[in-house]
């Protein structure tokens, strides 16, 4: 006797052993009882979900001599006959190896002699996706109106292949995948019978490959019964099934966040000589950052397909990398997998890889530049709050340094100017300001305001003197001289007056320098009063161009 | 040659073990990159069912074993993706060529199967050939004869045929086994996946290859161990290798840099001038793989890791560039040469073609 594998073996021949179609079973039953069945049946659903199993043990219950409550008693001749394919009421067609139109003549030809022995003539044809277009259109008539001891089943996962005039004459069923739950609990029933000990987390694994299949869930389970003594382990699955051990990309996510080159390159080296593919390699790490990414944004691990330590583990690295970063990441290695098919060498891309992912420039939230930049103090200080928990991501290191400005120079200005003096000084120091906010209202206005230069301050207000040939300039800041007032008052908290002159030799204004060195120097200016330029110069690697 | 399975013990001691459990399936499907031995496995296994001798993958010395190596053995069935009959050919003079084929491959599992120059065609397996496995598997053998149904790079069969496979597949009648391999599991139907026990060959370690490079092909140390790293796992992408040029095209390669980086163009005039319009397609191609491999250990000196240079020959002109072109960034360096290879693929200019390539370099290096 030869070894019948767990999916043959464990195949459903009653209704109640159909795992997780009872939207199906519940119905055919009830049609069977009822006594209203329909003609042609269409089951479609994905691989391994029960299709053919269940077209079998509805020909069996229709002709089933002793079916007690619709359900075949697998003991009586016309039951034996149609397990072992040999009754000669229920034909089952393979649909792929007999697509053409003779086979369907053949079929018209014969479906008019009553049954043998049952009730019902039936006709199985699996996999009808495969019929040929002439086939099925040669099979319309006879769909539509059979004679009343004929009943058609249709077995197929491509549903869509069929004409649409084939899926109206029939009843169809859509099959679902199985989920985790119900394969794990079918599984353990096996072990349970085969006398086979298996740990739960590996049972979710098998499922987890399994991917919605139960005859896939078998095969793998039969694959590993073989493999192992009596008692399956985890560690027995993962070597079993070739899988990635998930230990690799928690290792990899390590060494991107301590930007370890050393380690990631000799994890380059582990899994090139540990023989794993690297394509495949490169899609679990996709999917590891994905669940990352999940964990990061939802700050929760319900969506993810994980055991609880992982979980666990990706919960306490998730804050660390921002979800910029991790979309990045992942488009690497996407980049990567498309040009893996390029490559002679594909251990040379994977190298290429790490090393990108682990010296990328980790980025900062937008938002988190924003608050720094133009937020107001509270804003700040609850950045920080909320940031020293995680000090330790190289995320918030980067930012740490831009933390340290103190709360924006507006802010500060608001609260103390009412009690500063107005002196030449002070108004040279926010004179960029009132420009700003000048243009910001009326940008010709700024632009010529942008001209003269502070000549003088005194109890009458501000001087501002003008070169030559600028009394344009003059009438249209006299023109605007509310606006720039409202400016005044806005930036130094108090009503300030101010005058334009004209002054000879006067070539050029100090708040716009022209010569590279004046340039460098108020850049060098700038950068020792406000951090965080010089934050942004470093960051983007710029320079002064002209 | 060889005569032995090279590595893959994980995946011998997973069939040995269902063997000696009788727990065998009917059906596997052996998936991993070419050059992993899944034909070898497969053949082997089929060797050791129906051998007498009972020996772990087959004696290859007894009458049975050398009538599945000869083909000719009624329980064992090579099946592999063949071109089409060309109308100018004689039915007999076809059939040979397939034979001889199917012989070569059997004879060296690890080299892929080309039908050049004879043949031109796209290999495919056709429903014909799947009506023939039918059939044959209705047909009783003697005894508790086993009845082995070997399917060699099932990815390349047409939908209608791995449709009409799908029943045998399910159901075959007792004591058949279909072993089913491939390197692209992903464009295997779902159907087909789910009906098999998939085993996934994994690549070989290094020193697998090469230990396998130097007794069983008689390679010379240094170059297998050069090979065996280039090779990323795969035994045939090494044997591919092993008869290439390597000194010469790393020349041509490290000339072909240098040039690029030279201030002067004349030296990349004249680089472009002997080489790309003297040489073949094929060699270029080659010498820019190499480049790869070379571009690839420009990196790992930059990152401070000679250790894991593989161009071991060069590593003093490698470090010596490196030193004067300390901002190479090697990513963009090789990714320039895979869109080369593809333009040339494509047939583009070579001259052309490897000009661009240089300035890109070059921009790489700044």
């Amino acid at each position: 006797m030869t070894y019948l594998v767990l999916a043959r073996k464990w195949r459903p021949n009653t209704w109640d052993t159909v795992i997780g179609q009872d939207h199906v079973t519940h119905t055919l039953r009830n049609a069977i009882i009822h006594n209203r069945l329909a003609h042609a049946y269409l089951f479609s659903g994905p691989r391994g979900v029960g299709k053919t199993s269940a077209a079998r043990i509805l020909a069996k219950s229709l002709n089933c001599e002793n079916a007690v409550n619709s359900s075949p008693c697998n003991e009586c001749s016309s039951c034996i006959e149609i397990s072992e394919g040999r009754n000669v009421d229920v034909l089952e067609i393979d649909g792929a190896s007999n697509r053409g139109i003779e086979e369907v003549r053949n079929l018209r030809e014969n479906i008019k002699y009553i049954p043998a022995h049952g009730k019902y003539r039936i006709y199985i044809i699996d996999e009808v996706h495969m019929l040929t277009m002439q086939a099925f259109n040669a099979l319309l008539k006879t769909l539509e109106e059979p004679p009343s001891h004929a009943l058609f089943i249709f077995a197929t996962t491509e549903p869509h292949k069929l004409p649409a005039t084939i899926i109206s004459r029939c009843q169809r069923f859509d099959f679902k995948r199985i989920g985790l739950d119900e394969i794990v609990a079918h599984l353990s029933k096996i072990c349970e019978a085969e006398g086979v000990a298996i740990d739960a987390e590996a049972l979710q694994l098998i499922a987890r490959k399994a991917d919605g299949g139960l005859r896939d869930s078998q095969s793998i389970l039969d694959q590993l019964i073989s493999f192992s003594d009596k008692h399956i382990t985890v560690e027995q699955v993962i070597l079993g099934l070739g899988l990635i051990d998930q230990e690799l990309f928690f290792d990899l996510g390590e060494a991107i966040l301590n930007k370890d080159l050393a380690k990631g390159l000799n994890l380059v080296e582990s899994i090139v000589s540990s023989g794993y593919d690297i394509d495949e390699f490169l899609s679990g790490m996709a999917e590891h950052l994905r669940n990352w990414l999940l964990v990061r944004s939802l700050k929760s691990t319900d969506l993810i397909d994980a055991s609880d330590d992982q979980k666990k583990r990706l919960g306490e690295v998730a804050d660390k990398l921002e979800e910029g970063d991790l979309l990045r990441l992942i488009q690497i290695i996407i980049d990567t997998r498309m040009s893996l098919k390029r490559v002679e060498n594909p251990r040379l891309i994977l190298e290429i890889a790490v090393v990108k992912m682990i010296q990328m420039e980790k980025t900062v939230a937008l938002q988190d530049l924003l608050n720094i930049l133009g937020g107001s103090a509270p804003k700040v200080r609850t950045r920080e709050a909320a940031s020293a928990p995680r000090a330790a991501a190289p995320a918030v290191s980067t930012v740490a340094p831009a933390n340290t400005v103190s709360p924006a120079p507006k802010v500060q200005s608001t609260e103390q100017k009412k009690n500063q003096p107005i002196t030449l000084d002070s108004v040279k120091a926010r004179w960029p300001e009132v420009i700003r906010q000048v243009k910001h209202k009326k940008v010709t206005v700024g632009a010529f305001l942008q001209e003269g230069i502070i000549n003088a301050v005194d109890v009458n207000g501000i001087e501002l003197a003008f070169g030559d040939n600028t009394g344009f300039h003059i009438d249209v800041i006299k023109r605007a001289a509310p606006l720039i007032k409202d400016v005044l008052l806005d930036v130094f908290g108090s009503s300030i007056s101010f005058r334009c002159i004209r002054k000879k030799g006067l070539p050029t204004a100090d708040s716009i320098p022209t010569s590279k060195e004046e340039k460098v120097q108020q850049l060098e200016k700038l950068e020792n009063e406000q951090p965080i330029i010089q934050k942004i110069i470093e960051t983007f690697d710029t320079e002064l161009v002209d | 040659m060889t005569n032995r399975i090279i590595g893959q013990e994980r995946i011998q001691s997973l069939l040995t073990s269902a063997l000696d459990k009788h727990r065998l399936a009917h059906a596997y499907l052996f998936h991993g990159q070419p050059g992993t031995g899944k034909d070898a496995v497969a053949l082997g296994l089929a060797m050791q069912l129906i051998c007498k001798q009972k020996m772990p993958w087959g004696c290859r010395q007894c009458t049975t074993c050398r009538q599945i190596l000869n083909l000719e053995h009624p329980a064992y069935q090579f099946i592999q993706p063949v071109p089409s009959q060309p109308k100018a050919m004689k039915e007999e003079k076809y059939l040979e060529i397939l034979r001889e084929r199917a012989l070569e491959r059997i004879a060296n599992p690890y080299w892929p199967v080309d039908y050049h120059p004879e043949l031109t065609t796209l290999p495919v397996i056709s429903i014909n050939q799947v009506r023939a496995i039918k059939q044959s598997v209705m047909l009783k053998l003697g005894g508790s004869a086993y009845r082995i149904f070997h399917i060699s790079q099932i990815d390349k069969m047409t939908a209608p045929a791995s449709n009409s496979l799908l029943k045998i597949l399910e159901e075959p009648p007792p004591r058949t086994l279909l072993i089913l391999t491939t390197s692209f599991p992903g464009r295997i139907l779902a159907t087909i996946h789910s009906r098999c026990q998939n085993l996934h060959f994994q690549g070989m370690a290094s020193e697998t290859l090469q230990s396998a490079l130097e007794d069983d092909w008689k390679i010379e140390t240094q170059h297998a161990q050069f090979l065996s790293k280039m090779a990323g796992g795969s035994l045939q992408r090494g044997l591919q290798m092993a008869d290439k040029e390597f000194d010469t095209h790393r020349q041509t390669a490290i000339a072909f840099l240098e040039a690029s980086f030279d201030d002067n163009y004349i030296p990349l005039l004249d680089w472009v001038d002997t080489n790309a319009i003297n040489n073949s397609k094929a060699d270029t191609l080659e010498m820019l793989a190499l480049l790869q491999a070379l571009i690839r250990d420009l990196m790992q000196i930059q990152l401070g890791f000679e250790d894991r240079v593989i161009n071991t020959h060069t590593l003093p002109v490698l470090r010596q560039f490196m030193a004067k072109h300390n901002s190479f960034k090697a990513d963009i360096g090789i990714a320039v040469i895979s869109q080369a290879i593809d333009y040339i693929e494509k047939n583009a200019y070579l001259p052309m073609a490897l000009f661009s390539l240089s300035r890109r370099l070059r921009e790489a290096g700044k």
